[in-house]
């Protein structure tokens, strides 16, 4: 393949102006960036827009804008489950993650395991929330390579040996470097240029690609036509009722689980901030539904791959002139640095909080405190850049499906606990743990076909999301464990938060 | 708790909607009616997503009003 040089020079002059952006906005805002709260949270300043470009970004990742198209592209109906999932996230969204802000906020908690361990007084369960969001945020990042790596190849930047992998190792090397000097500020920067990419791909594919393709009637018909040979369906068959409904709400409480995302709710200026932003970032979810769309198009387009995650680089390419291809490259490339820039920050949050001050060294003084996550971004972000390049695509494609599955079994510990402490923190650490064993069987016996899994109850066999089965039965575990040890008298540690602690306060006015 | 408070906590139960809306496929998975060439499996959820937008700033902007604290 030769290499496409018009899209390519528009693809590196965009992904210059984001480096630019990422290393200056270290300077937007200046706070002390050897505090963590300053380097990993942006200081809890972030105001409504802010804090909607950078959760957006944190949301929507470029893996997003492959996998669902992809998805659509060849199962059909299925795929459009991440509409409302992507739905229903906002009422939840709402309801939580305020009051998450809120108690971090007068508890200085930097990640949810923190808020753990100070709910329950348990260092076993505040380690078992880190290890599982590291855990599910380390093949997350690696995913958001697979975006770069698909871009690269349809312009033709593929040669042969260490100059194949170099042009994606200079990205997240630059990436990291500007992380590791601006923390959290670059990605919420970066993110606006990213959105403006994204928005404008998304409005020109909708009006251009459609119309250039006979219209949505005719790329509907067209996939409702094609889809009955690769098994797919236009409609879903009621027979997936019950496993799009688990997806759909399974992987929307699973997202505001993860570290990246609690990392951008809390470095929100205040609650009612985050309550504004679960009313306003539907908006990205249109555009969500448009980019799952793409599926169809590159179906009527004839677009033909077995390498899933080239589906919409192929179609842009074939579609768009070669310069707005090019636009739309960049738009797909900086959409992986944004999400991988907080995860990164985020699993350094939790290493450094959780793991490092936690058993390694407790009298860390806050400076030696950010220097640890400072430099655990790079470690983890190179790991990323390792295991995409060392192993098969596969692996890191079943560890992100076993991610998701994972992070909800942390539903129990995090999110009920904003509400009640009624559960026991050695019964929540055990239904963990059997959430975790039975769910990751439950993929494995699956050989990581889809994330569903047929469950036996008798006669009936339900098919739906595994992370739903295991979260039901990890909940059904921490509920009777906790009558058991509550007999058993068993303490159940101090509560260092007050109710109050979790209201969400009116801001003053003018603000 | 005041009773100003209790009575705006109950337009919490607006947030419901969304689930009702989208929440099980068997509600919208048809062709017919069409809108604009798209089948209803595919308008009726990007309607949903406006309307939670909505439904959700409806909520922020009732809670926000006398009463020192919420939530």
């Amino acid at each position: 393949m030769t290499i496409n040089w018009t899209a390519f020079v528009v693809f590196l002059l965009l992904f210059l102006l984001a480096t630019v952006v990422g290393f200056g906005s270290g300077r937007w805002r200046r706070g002390d960036l050897n505090l963590l709260d300053e380097w990993g949270l942006g200081g809890r300043r972030f105001g409504t827009l802010i804090t909607w470009f950078l959760l957006g970004g944190d949301l929507y990742t470029a893996y997003t804008f492959i996998a669902v198209p992809a998805l659509v592209f060849g199962a059909g109906a299925m795929g459009f489950f991440a509409v409302p999932y992507t739905i229903v996230v906002f009422p939840i969204m709402y309801l939580v993650m305020p009051r998450l802000w809120a108690v971090s906020k007068k508890n200085n908690y930097v990640t949810p395991a923190d808020f753990v361990r100070g709910r329950y007084q348990s260092r076993g369960l505040a380690l078992a929330v880190a290890v599982t969001g590291i855990l599910a945020t380390m093949p997350y990042i690696a995913l958001q390579l697979v975006g770069i790596q698909a871009v690269l190849t349809v312009m033709g930047i593929s040669g042969t040996g260490i100059l194949h992998d170099l042009p994606l190792i200079i990205a997240f090397a630059v990436l990291a470097i500007y992380t590791y000097v601006s923390g959290l500020r670059a990605p919420a920067l970066t993110a606006i240029v990213k959105d403006l990419l994204v928005y404008i791909t998304i409005i020109v594919a909708i009006f251009f690609i459609s119309s250039k393709l006979g219209g949505f009637g005719h790329i509907f018909a067209v996939a409702n036509a094609t889809l009955p040979a690769k098994k797919g369906a236009l409609i879903l068959s009621p027979k997936l009722d019950l496993a799009f409904a688990t997806l759909a709400v399974g992987s929307a409480f699973a997202l505001l689980l993860y570290p990246h995302v609690v990392t951008g709710t809390l470095a929100a200026k205040s609650g009612r901030t985050v309550q504004r932003n679960a009313a306003l970032l539907p908006l990205y979810s249109i555009a969500l539904a448009f980019i799952a769309l793409l599926g169809y198009m590159a179906i009527a387009a004839g677009i033909h791959t077995k390498v899933t995650s080239l589906v919409v680089p192929l179609l842009f390419l074939k579609e768009f002139p070669a310069w707005f291809a090019g636009f739309a490259f960049a738009a797909i490339a900086i959409g992986a640095l944004v999400p991988a820039s907080i995860m990164s920050i985020a699993a350094a949050n939790l290493f450094t909080r959780n793991i490092y001050k936690e058993y390694f060294d407790k009298n860390c003084t806050p400076k030696q405190e950010s220097n640890v996550a400072k430099i655990v971004s790079l470690v983890v972000k190179a790991g990323a850049v390792v295991f995409v390049l060392a192993l098969p695509l596969t692996y890191a494609i079943n560890l992100q499906l076993l991610g998701g599955l994972w992070i909800l079994q942390t539903m129990p510990s995090i999110m009920f606990a904003l509400y009640t402490r009624w559960f026991h923190r050695t019964a929540l650490l055990i239904g963990w743990l059997v959430g975790m064993v039975l769910g990751t069987g439950m993929a494995v016996a699956e050989h990581f076909k889809s994330s569903l899994y047929p469950f036996h109850l008798g006669a009936t066999v339900l098919l739906g999301y595994a992370g739903v089965w295991a979260v039901v039965i990890n909940i059904l575990v921490a509920v009777v464990l906790t009558w058991v040890f509550n007999a058993m008298k068993l303490s159940n540690g101090e509560d260092e938060t007050t109710q109050s602690d979790y209201q969400v306060r009116r801001e003053a006015s003018g603000s | 708790m005041n009773p100003s408070t209790t009575g705006k906590k109950g337009w919490l139960w607006l947030l419901l909607l969304p689930f009702i809306g989208v929440g099980w496929p068997g509600l919208y998975a048809s062709m017919n009616p069409e809108l604009l060439g798209f089948p209803k499996f595919y308008w009726y959820p990007i309607v949903w997503i406006v309307l939670t937008g909505i439904i959700t700033w409806i909520v922020y902007s009732v809670t926000s009003g006398a009463g020192g604290t919420e939530d």
